[in-house]
């Protein structure tokens, strides 16, 4: 267990402190099984010596995952594992046409916001054919009480006259796209970035600026390749997973 | 860049324990310092590279424009000039600010988009995709965190597994840390330069063997650590996309695992879902 490769780590490339740095290195032990749970780690000395520091750092270093609830320091018999950190309450982004629709399900949805526009500004996957003119909403989303996702939409006008306002209002839009056989849908892309939110996706969020956000833009096209919704919607990133097979055997 | 005092501010984030939650996760324990928030999770000069280096992607901060005297932006964060500083100063080495004496200072870059990296979810596009990735590859050294086999509840395990670790950079920018364990049976049947020297889903496709049929993906989203940190030359803490893949062969066994850490900013996951 105690046998690392000599670490050609230079812990003071990065500005932060030492016992930070190499608490993030203890708690990817502890990720990764290399310290498993209930095993004592190796001791404080051999540590600092494995990473040329002093002891007391390595404490300091400790005592982080200990706040975490990760180790428990026992007087004399050294410190265990007690646990690995807890994995998150994951949201899954959609990565078929029918997982894309059913992604909202759990949601409670809010409209916060809406505007009549004559185009989608900057549309992600390509313009294709625009239409005479979109809906702009705006609406967030929450699990469990917490917001954990906004998205902002633009829904064909002509569309969006098919729907009535209270199903508009309390359900995700591209739900709508697929559930009520309103439009022909001939193509749908989806594109998965990450960033951090800025000032006011924190704000919104409730999640610290600079958090890690995943962002997620839908477009979707009907007959002609007419633009009939475009969206893009920021996901907490500590919650946002994406989950896939692997095609095998040639292109679908 | 080491002799630079110690922030206070990043003592007292390490001091000041907030409850955590189930998560493991530091809670949301914000600091309201002027109209923004900081967390207490991240130094705060990582923040300032982070949130500065969103407003010149946003267009907030426009090309050739002057950004707000530094005096202004530590009174805005509630944070010393000097911290400001030190953000910026990282900026300009990834030639994003310009400072000038007298001048203030000048946005001079937009962060690169071109270089993203997208991750296919089909075998024929993974092998593919390997031969187009132009990318320097620095071969390192064994892990110093993984464990020697998968941890995995795919598949039958290997007897034995070969490790490959790279460092992947593009135009000098370290973006992907990749760890891959291949089965070492496959090794052992085409060589091991094979995957030295050419990508290692190519490397697989050639054993007559093992043949891949069944595999999976995820992406999540973590922060960097120390040596994903050193290795990929960002701030401790800074976002991170981590990929996963398990891919299994024709009798159940795990063939190939891998760990892909990349730079958040340069990766992207496009689906045609319909």
């Amino acid at each position: 267990m105690t046998d690392f490769t000599p670490l050609e780590l230079d812990l003071t490339h990065n500005r932060a402190p030492i016992y930070v740095q190499l608490s993030t290195l203890f708690r990817r032990f502890i990720v990764t099984g290399h310290w498993p749970v209930d095993k004592q780690v190796p001791t404080h000395e051999t540590l600092a010596m494995q990473f040329d520091v002093n002891p007391a750092t390595i404490r300091k270093a400790i005592a982080m995952l200990e706040d975490e609830g990760l180790v428990k320091r026992y007087r004399r018999h050294g410190t265990f594992v007690t646990a690995k950190p807890a994995s998150a309450d994951w949201f899954r982004i959609g990565t078929t046409w029918e997982e894309a629709l059913r992604a909202f399900d759990a949601l409670a949805v809010e409209l916060i916001e809406e505007s009549d526009v004559d185009a989608v500004p900057e549309p992600f996957h390509g313009t294709g054919m625009a239409a005479a003119g979109y809906r702009y909403q705006r609406r967030l989303y929450r699990r469990a009480g917490s917001a954990i996702m906004i998205e902002d939409s633009y829904l064909d006008q002509a569309l969006r006259r098919k729907i009535s306002d209270a199903k508009l209002a309390g359900s995700a839009p591209l739900a709508l796209l697929g559930a009520e056989r309103t439009a022909k849908v001939e193509r749908a892309d989806e594109t998965v970035r990450f960033g951090i939110a800025d000032t006011e996706i924190s704000t919104i969020l409730a999640i610290p600026l600079n958090a890690s956000v995943a962002i997620v833009h839908h477009s979707v096209f009907g007959e002609k390749s007419k633009l009939l919704f475009e969206s893009c919607a920021y996901l907490r990133g500590d919650i946002a997973l994406v989950s896939e097979p692997i095609k095998f055997g040639g292109k679908p | 860049m080491s002799t630079q005092p110690r922030k206070n501010a990043q003592k007292k984030a390490a001091k000041k324990k907030a409850p955590r939650r189930a998560t493991g996760k530091p809670s949301g324990g914000h600091r309201r310092a002027g109209a923004l928030q900081l967390n207490h999770a991240t130094p705060i000069y990582v923040q300032l590279i982070m949130h500065f280096r969103q407003q010149i992607e946003s267009g907030k901060w426009p090309l050739n424009s002057t950004i707000p005297a530094l005096e202004d932006l530590a009174a805005e964060f509630g944070v010393t000039r000097v911290t400001v500083r030190q953000a910026v100063g990282f900026l300009q080495r990834e030639r994003l600010l310009s400072s000038r004496r007298g001048r203030g200072t000048t946005v001079i870059g937009t962060p690169r988009r071109d270089l993203w990296q997208s991750v296919p979810h089909a075998w024929d596009d993974l092998v593919r995709a390997a031969d187009t990735i132009q990318a320097d590859i620095l071969e390192l050294p064994q892990p110093i965190r993984l464990p020697d086999s998968p941890q995995t509840e795919h598949g039958i395990l290997a007897p034995n597994y070969h490790v490959i670790r790279r460092l992947l950079s593009r135009d000098g920018i370290p973006y992907l840390v990749g760890t891959s364990y291949i089965d070492r049976r496959i090794v052992d049947e085409v060589g091991l330069e094979t995957f030295q020297k050419s990508p290692i889903y190519r490397g697989i496709e050639r054993s007559r063997h093992s043949r891949a049929v069944q595999g999976d993906q995820t992406l999540t989203l973590t922060t960097a650590d120390a040596e994903i940190a050193y290795l990929l030359e960002i701030p401790l803490g800074a976002p991170i996309v981590t990929v996963l893949r398990w891919v299994i062969d024709q009798t159940g066994t795990l063939i190939y695992q891998s760990e892909g850490q990349f730079r958040s900013d340069f990766v992207q996951a496009y689906r045609r879902l319909r």
